[in-house]
């Protein structure tokens, strides 16, 4: 599965989900995230990474339409956010937040369910569709055997896939998610990769930020590397992976080899540990 | 009622998430509708059984005691009690859900302390005993200025915690002037019955109250029916509940607006009477499995019924003692205040 292959696939379905263009956004003082354009395309799984406070979450935030940027927009299928209803996003734009909280004790499946909001007629429940998409989505996190206990009687981890599944439930073209893999086991990791990475095959995107260098060079199609509110560089993970660039972003020492499928990085230490 | 919907049960504690949601509801219709009924025939009158079925079925003439007792005074007492119970048991169970908070009531929000003030200056001026309508419409004056407060100082836009910032900001101001016009206060009867009214009591309301806060309750209720889709998306917090479709802005003046028209002009008529809004959601949370948007309509029947509940209560009492409406509720609402603390201090060992 190299990196090339997949970005070949999606420039034929070549179908431009989302676009920042010249993004701005900044918290009063301090933190500023300046100038971030770049495309979203159906078909790709595209990483975010990057060090804490690079401005990854907030990125997503304002693609997701959650906080409004002070400068550009964000383009879905060309049209601009800020002027679509907030109905039409829920249906094309899922968002996983890194805070994931059930504020009430409700059964998993209850929880699942309300990715299906943004469909739901006003005064009607859930039809036979929204059962089928919350099904799938239980089936694709493995929560078969959870689906009628209380979140609260659910381990961090299992807590984290009923919320990712309650995003996968949403069925919407575009997937933000920030640090999904959290909190997750290797196996639940590599799931839930696989189903990301199955989302955009079937022509959708996605977006997720990632802390796990290894898991991002081996499933995404592409990395969009950020430091300081900048976007420093994007493209495939062999060419963003390199130990200058994780040097300059992470400060940190690190040995890139490619194998015959797969980019290896073993992190050696610090840059400062040198001495 | 004891149909169990939870199939597995795999779990203990299935009571928890076992009651069909119709049953529930059923249940709490019914319990409403039977108390309702009783509190027709129960009253210091002592009127009998048939009595009351005589001059409810309009056997008896209109001029004859019973049926003027059970007309004229029951029957818009016991209107007005299911009015108040519903809008304070949907006004806590809202404010509930908004704020993510099983320790939310309606008067956190300051419009019950607003209209309380407006009730007290109709009361010491003296205008509550000129005008049948002037401590009713204070009232209302009271919370409608409580609201626009609220607004000024929370925002149209703007999170859950600012909301109760500024509810306290105007409780405790509401309160300060409450005080004031006490110490101002010379006459000793307008103090005893500033301080009866404000502990909250259905006696010697009329169809005339009924009129006058039965469209306002209504509307109210109304209102805050239509946010049970947005409190089920705040189950996941305020950004999981926009990117689900919630505009927050719109729930939160649905809220706002319910709250001010229902517990508002409730509390005009009948005083402040606490602890309906805060017990009855919490206990019956567990019945709709915690989900926000299914308590509401439990909560508006669970809150009438306890409060024709606790009116029954205080009439079996009468002549002997007069106590009044909202110490009952206070009583039932303070005890269940030290089990909550109980079971919060016994989850936090745990």
């Amino acid at each position: 599965m190299t990196g090339d292959v997949q970005v070949e696939k999606a420039q034929v379905l070549e179908a431009q989900l989302l676009e920042a263009k010249e993004l701005g956004f900044s918290y009063g003082r301090g933190f500023a995230l300046k100038d971030v354009s770049f495309r979203l395309n159906g078909g790709e799984f595209v990483g975010l990474i990057g060090p804490n406070g690079a401005g990854k979450s907030t990125m997503l935030k304002l693609l997701a339409g959650i906080t409004r940027p002070d400068r550009g927009g964000v383009l879905l299928d060309g049209t601009n956010i800020a002027s679509l209803d907030q109905r039409r996003m829920a249906q094309n734009i899922a968002y996983l937040p890194q805070q994931r909280r059930a504020h009430w004790d409700v059964s998993v499946r209850t929880l699942i369910e309300l990715g299906r909001l943004p469909y739901m007629r006003r005064f009607g429940g859930l039809d036979g569709r929204d059962h089928r998409a919350v099904d799938c989505a239980v089936e694709l996190m493995d929560l078969g055997t959870y689906a009628d206990r209380p979140v609260s009687m659910l381990s961090g981890g299992e807590q984290a896939r009923v919320h990712v599944a309650r995003a996968l439930a949403q069925d919407a073209r575009v997937m933000l998610a920030d640090e999904p893999t959290a909190g997750l086991d290797p196996a639940h990791q590599i799931s839930l990769m696989r189903c990301f990475s199955r989302h955009a095959k079937s022509g959708g995107a996605v977006l997720a930020s990632l802390h796990d260098l290894g898991l991002a060079a081996r499933w995404c199609d592409r990395l969009l590397l950020v430091d300081g509110g900048r976007l420093v560089m994007q493209g495939t993970p062999g060419e963003v992976l390199t130990e200058k660039n994780l040097a300059e972003v992470y400060n940190i020492r690190a040995h890139v080899s490619t194998t015959e499928d797969d980019l290896v990085i073993s992190v050696a230490g610090l840059l400062d540990d040198r001495a | 009622m004891s149909t169990y919907n939870n199939s597995s049960g795999a779990y203990a504690g299935s009571f928890s998430r076992g009651l069909n949601y119709a049953s529930v509801f059923a249940g709490l219709a019914v319990l409403t509708l039977l108390l309702a009924a009783t509190s027709l025939f129960v009253g210091p009158a002592g009127l009998s059984l048939s009595q009351g079925f005589k001059a409810l079925t309009g056997v008896l003439s209109v001029d004859d005691p019973a049926a003027i007792i059970i007309w004229q005074i029951r029957m818009p007492r016991m209107l007005m009690g299911v009015l108040v119970g519903a809008a304070l048991g949907l006004s806590g169970a809202v404010l509930q859900g908004y704020l993510r908070n099983p320790l939310a009531e309606p008067g956190i929000i300051g419009v019950t302390s607003g209209a309380a003030l407006g009730g007290v200056i109709a009361i010491h001026t003296g205008l509550a005993a000129t005008s049948f309508f002037a401590l009713p419409v204070l009232g209302l004056v009271g919370s409608f200025l409580a609201v626009m407060l609220i607004l000024g100082l929370a925002g149209f836009r703007g999170s859950p915690l600012t909301l109760i910032l500024a509810g306290v900001a105007v409780t405790s101001l509401a309160g300060a002037l409450m005080s004031l016009v006490l110490s101002l206060s010379k006459n000793p009867f307008a103090l005893t019955e500033i301080v009866f009214w404000l502990l909250g009591s259905l006696q010697d309301r009329s169809f005339d109250h009924v009129v006058l806060s039965g469209p306002l309750i209504l509307s109210g209720l109304g209102l805050l029916l239509m946010t049970g889709r947005g409190l089920d998306a705040l189950t996941l917090g305020e950004e999981g509940a926009e990117n689900l479709g919630i505009g927050l802005d719109r729930l939160r003046y649905l809220i706002i607006a319910g709250v001010a028209l229902s517990v508002g002009a409730a509390t005009a008529i009948t005083g402040a009477i606490g602890f309906v809004g805060l017990v009855v959601p919490h206990l019956l949370r567990p019945f709709v499995a915690h989900r926000p948007g299914r308590l509401l309509g439990v909560s508006m029947l669970g809150g009438a019924a306890l409060v024709l509940a606790s009116d029954i209560f205080v009439r079996f009492l009468q002549p002997e003692y007069d106590i009044k409406l909202g110490v009952v509720t206070a009583l039932i609402g303070a005890p269940f205040f030290f089990y909550l603390v109980l079971k919060t201090r016994r989850e936090l060992i745990t």
